[in-house]
């Protein structure tokens, strides 16, 4: 079975939502409150054979019970015996990759069902088959929804480790007049061997009420005495569930209990059911996430029953192990849920930051200087006022060079994530997209003013005494030779000649701004990442650059990034 | 010779059994539904009467109903073409008479549409068709298309094939059934006349025969239970008079006025039969709708006395003051006064209701015989309903009513007068046929096939020659 589009209004915080086409592996991520286990629940609700679930005023949008809730799913590849003429069959709609729903099946469609669910003031929810030629539609009841086989493992993991009502264990059982009679059994047993009123305690309290009772005028018919009460053994068929040997499996941990109720969830899906998982990586170790996903897809793509299923994530080993054909982006602005899918040309990208899609907006650094530099802002900034990056939701990505960071800037800005490109400016023009279409789609990009890389920035702005231990930093981690060759080649002169006393030459030899040129281009061009092109090395630079704060902030290199501290506190 | 039994039929693909007036088919439908154990049969057949008749069978065998579904072709046909208006091209959705032919077309797009085939397949494993002779050539290109689909085996006689109609021509079966059904042995045994009068079953046999061929019937000897009057209008009335006590008893005309006229006459001892469709309840509850004022009252009494003796002659005084624009009608008159009231009020109020109170009243005349108390009392039904606001018009009201009556069935009263058209299929014990020159071979097989105990045939000639009927 497969769901084929979904169509949610006013059902808790989604005021609005179409989702049109669903694929067989679906991952809904989104920041928090972005409203994506509302539609798993909305999904739930209309799916599921439960009929008495509670709504109150509280599942209306906006609380408001006028604002009657509608959630219609339209479901394909149908069992057989829902087409029947005396079932659906009249009221089926057509389906195709290309137009959507017809209403009227066209040949080639597929012939699917609209399910909708209706909950109104009155708070009674009603399932009924709809499509434009009756309105009204026409009832399903809850034996024919438990056709379309769902399940969700949601939070609650143990219920679907014992039969209860609503487990998957108990959907797949198909026969409980043997479990039945066996419950009776051991109750009657349970009764017949206790011998409560044996225990003295017991029976002069039982003594001491009949006494009470009588007192006020209510007599026993023979005599009040303990015993086991039958409602001692409660729930049914919820008191069965699984061991191992002697241990019930609830006692498992978290991951080993979702593994199995995944495990179950999947010999459903074996028979063409849908799934839906919350969380699909919660209490799982990477390699198992890897593993799950990998045999859950499997098992939804069986020639024989194509099953579905449609999970949540906040996992970036998720998102980079699925690949961008199966995530869908949910996103809420004002009520509207929207859900878009992801272009297959972010592969790349998502594969290499896959975190990036976690964030509620993205700071894309061209290098791992920037990169590097942005990690320490971030804990000077947490220090003053108390928000990270993370609070504010900014995810901060690597964007490997130019002209990659701009073009991923800009495809993840198109999926919507308000981005940042923090980039140099010494290759600008070789940005693709270009810096006025970044600008256009919406984008911030933060660049030095004049054609310089950041290294060269930092070498220009930065107070002498700045200078000076950002090149005795450099020099501890790579040796004087590494550092000042290049720097003495650059001013054309030999390191025997001058030396290496900063200080020295500024007095003597060259002016600073020489001096400050030769650094920044040597830095500019070291090779093989020898200088700051680490993250490590770019974090202590940001160090250097957060003591010299002071005497930074009226030059380009403070401006720009108080830019970039305005646009992630926004 | 041996028949075809239940088994061998429900194991075709695609087979055609012929089979006398009265010798099982029913049965033969029921049986190899019964024999059917996986999956469900859809049985189709022509009229409401029919599905009945089915169903009734069916249950006396015992067979379990989630093991068929009967229903009309026609009904079966609207069905699916209204659940897919726009594919199917269906433009009717209340269908009178002539219209129901353009409900087929559609239904079989539906049909022939991968929609309607996998409908089918998830709904039904095989498909029977009961009366196939009255299928039109459209309803026949509907069945090939299901039966492209499932399993299809048809019953049906050729020679009760009365339904022609100019616009919507029969299937023939050489031409358009033998090339696409198997044939599989005739149902020839008189089941029907075993309980009652076997010789005039066996008789019946012969007659079969000659009418098929185009042989004259000589009614000069006859067996146990049939007699023969000449033609003259004493001779129907005394036939009806004198017809036995016991049992049941249908009086068998060519045309519907004749009918009711021959009702008539008998003063309401015979009851006339309404044709399904209650095209005559259609048109007078348009004609109350479409009147007003003291044409409405007109209306009224007229129709009265078509459904009743009496009411022409009693009540011809009030007629004429109001044909003569007259409004206080009720003044100055020595009898039915009360009558005269009621009519005034219909013409001075909008409501049907006070068509209804009129037509309670109107029954008070003295010594009068309803015959015509089908029409009659689904006229006040109709009246009822439409005030519960259901519907827009008297006539949308009416149709529903006869709809519902027409799905509900109706008993015939033990003495009947009607058409054959009408009572084809129905089972009587005492038939007879007031004139059997004016019907056609087929007619005058199914007139004469309806009484399994006795037959009385009135005619101008003792030797009946027919032509030879198209099959």
């Amino acid at each position: 079975m497969k769901i084929r589009s979904v169509k949610i209004s006013n059902f808790r915080g989604i005021r609005e939502m179409e989702w049109p086409i669903l694929g067989t592996v679906n991952c809904l991520i989104g920041p928090r409150d972005s409203t994506k286990t509302t539609v798993l629940d909305a999904i739930e609700y209309t799916l599921s054979s439960r009929w008495n679930i509670p709504f109150d005023d509280s599942d209306f949008y906006l609380s408001e019970p006028n604002n009657t809730i509608e959630i219609i799913v339209t479901l394909g590849q149908i069992p057989e015996e829902l087409m029947r003429e005396e079932k659906f069959g009249l009221h089926a709609r057509g389906w195709n990759q290309k137009d959507g729903i017809n209403d009227e099946p066209k040949e080639g469609d597929e012939h699917v069902l609209s399910v909708r669910l209706r909950v109104d003031s009155t708070l009674e929810p009603q399932w009924t088959i709809v499509n434009d030629r009756n309105k009204d539609g026409v009832k399903i009841s809850y034996k024919d929804r438990e056709l379309f086989g769902l399940t969700r493992l949601g939070q609650e993991v143990d219920k679907h480790l014992s039969w209860m009502r609503g487990s998957i264990l108990s959907q797949l059982t198909s026969n409980r007049r043997d479990a039945s009679a066996m419950l009776s059994r051991v109750l009657r047993a349970a009764r017949d061997i206790a011998e409560f009123d044996k225990i003295d305690d017991l029976r002069n309290i039982a003594q001491k009420t009949k006494d009470a009772a009588s007192h006020l005028g209510v007599k026993p018919s023979t005599d009040y005495k303990p015993a086991f009460d039958s409602r001692g053994i409660t729930g049914g068929f919820g008191a069965i569930s699984i061991h191992d040997g002697k241990i019930p499996l609830r006692l498992l941990g978290l991951g080993s209990r979702r593994l199995i109720a995944l495990g179950l969830q999947m010999s459903c899906a074996e028979r063409g059911s849908i799934l839906l998982i919350d969380e699909v990586e919660n209490a799982l170790e990477p390699y198992a996430i890897i593993h799950l996903l990998h045999i859950l897809q499997q098992s939804v793509n069986q020639p024989t029953a194509e099953g579905q299923v449609i999970m949540t994530s906040h996992s970036s080993i998720v998102i980079a192990e699925l690949g961008v054909d199966k995530l869908k982006i949910v996103r809420s602005v004002n009520g509207k849920t929207e859900v878009s899918a992801v272009n297959s040309d972010l592969q790349a990208t998502v594969r290499s930051v896959p975190e990036s899609l976690l964030g509620r907006k993205i700071l894309v650094c061209e290098g791992k200087t920037e990169y590097g530099i942005c990690r320490s802002l971030d804990k000077l900034w947490t220090q003053q006022n108390g928000k990270s990056l993370a609070y504010m939701g900014v995810a901060l990505v690597e964007g490997g060079g130019v002209p990659k960071s701009s073009q991923r800037a800009s495809q993840l800005s198109s999926l919507g994530y308000p981005s940042c490109l923090f980039i140099d400016s010494d290759k600008l023009n070789e940005s693709k997209p270009s810096i006025d279409n970044l600008d256009a789609a919406g984008i911030k990009v933060i660049h030095w003013d004049d054609s310089v890389s950041t290294e060269q920035r930092i070498a220009m702005d930065l107070s002498w005494n700045a200078i000076k231990d950002v090149v005795s930093l450099l020099v501890e981690w790579q040796g004087e030779e590494s550092i000042f060759d290049p720097i003495c080649s650059k001013l054309g002169r030999k390191r025997s000649d001058i030396g290496t006393n900063l200080d020295d030459w500024k007095n003597r030899i060259f002016n600073e701004n020489q001096i400050r040129d030769a650094i920044g281009l040597a830095a500019k061009e070291a090779k093989d990442n020898k200088w700051f092109k680490r993250i490590d090395f770019g974090e202590e630079l940001g160090n250097i650059i957060i003591k010299d704060w002071n005497q930074i902030s009226g030059e380009d290199l403070g401006l720009r990034l108080l830019e970039l501290k305005s646009w992630i506190y926004a | 010779m041996h028949e075809t039994t239940p088994q061998i039929f429900a194991s075709k693909e695609r087979a055609v059994v012929i089979a006398a007036a009265g010798c099982g088919k029913t049965h033969l439908i029921a049986e190899a539904v019964g024999c059917q154990k996986d999956g469900r049969q859809l049985i189709l057949t022509h009229t409401h009467a029919g599905v009945r008749s089915l169903r009734d069978k069916l249950k006396l065998l015992g067979v379990s109903s989630r093991l068929f579904c009967v229903d009309t072709i026609a009904g079966f046909a609207l069905k699916y073409a209204i659940s897919f208006p726009k594919t199917s091209g269906l433009s009717m959705f209340m269908p009178v008479s002539s219209e129901w032919n353009e409900v087929y077309e559609p239904a079989t797009r539906i049909i022939s549409h991968s929609i309607g085939k996998h409908i089918l397949r998830s709904s039904y494993s095989g498909l029977y068709v009961d009366e196939y002779q009255d299928c039109t050539l459209i309803q026949h290109e509907l069945i090939k298309k299901i039966a492209d689909v499932l399993p299809c085996r048809i019953v049906g006689d050729p020679l009760q094939g009365i339904f022609d109609f100019e616009d919507s021509p029969l299937v023939n079966w050489s031409k358009d059934i033998l090339p696409y059904f198997e044939r599989l042995p005739d149902l020839c045994i008189p089941y029907r006349w075993k309980n009652g009068n076997n010789a005039l079953g066996d008789w019946l046999l012969d007659i079969r025969n000659s009418l098929a061929s185009g042989k004259p019937i000589d009614l000069r000897k006859l067996p146990n239970g049939v007699q023969y009057f000449s033609l003259s209008e004493k001779s129907q009335t005394d036939a009806c008079y004198h017809c036995p006590k016991v049992g049941t008893v249908v009086a068998i005309h060519k045309m519907p006025d004749q009918a009711h006229f021959v009702a008539r006459k008998l003063n309401g001892t015979f009851i006339s039969m309404e044709e399904i469709e209650g095209k005559d309840l259609l048109s007078w509850s348009e004609k109350f709708e479409q009147s007003s004022s003291n044409e409405r009252s007109i209306a009224v009494i007229d129709f009265a006395s078509k459904c009743m003796t009496r009411v022409s002659t009693e009540l011809t005084t009030i007629k004429k003051k109001l044909m003569k624009g007259k409004k206080n009608i009720a003044l100055g008159l020595s009898k039915y006064a009360s009558i005269a009231g009621g009519l005034e009020e219909v013409a001075n109020s909008n409501e049907f209701t006070t068509i209804l109170k009129s037509m309670v009243l109107i029954e008070q005349v003295p010594k009068r015989v309803i015959f015509r108390s089908e029409l009659w009392n689904d006229m006040k039904r109709t009246i009822k309903e439409y005030g519960t606001g259901a519907y827009s018009t008297l006539r949308e009201t009416a149709w529903k009513v006869r709809d519902r009556g027409r799905i509900l069935g109706r008993k015939p009263s033990n003495r009947t007068v009607s058409r054959t058209l009408l009572i084809k299929g129905l089972e009587f014990d005492h038939a007879i046929v007031l004139d059997a020159g004016q019907l056609s071979a087929k007619e005058l097989y199914v007139a004469m096939t309806r009484g399994s105990k006795s037959l009385t045939i009135i005619s101008s000639s003792n030797i009946l020659k027919k032509e030879v009927p198209v099959q």
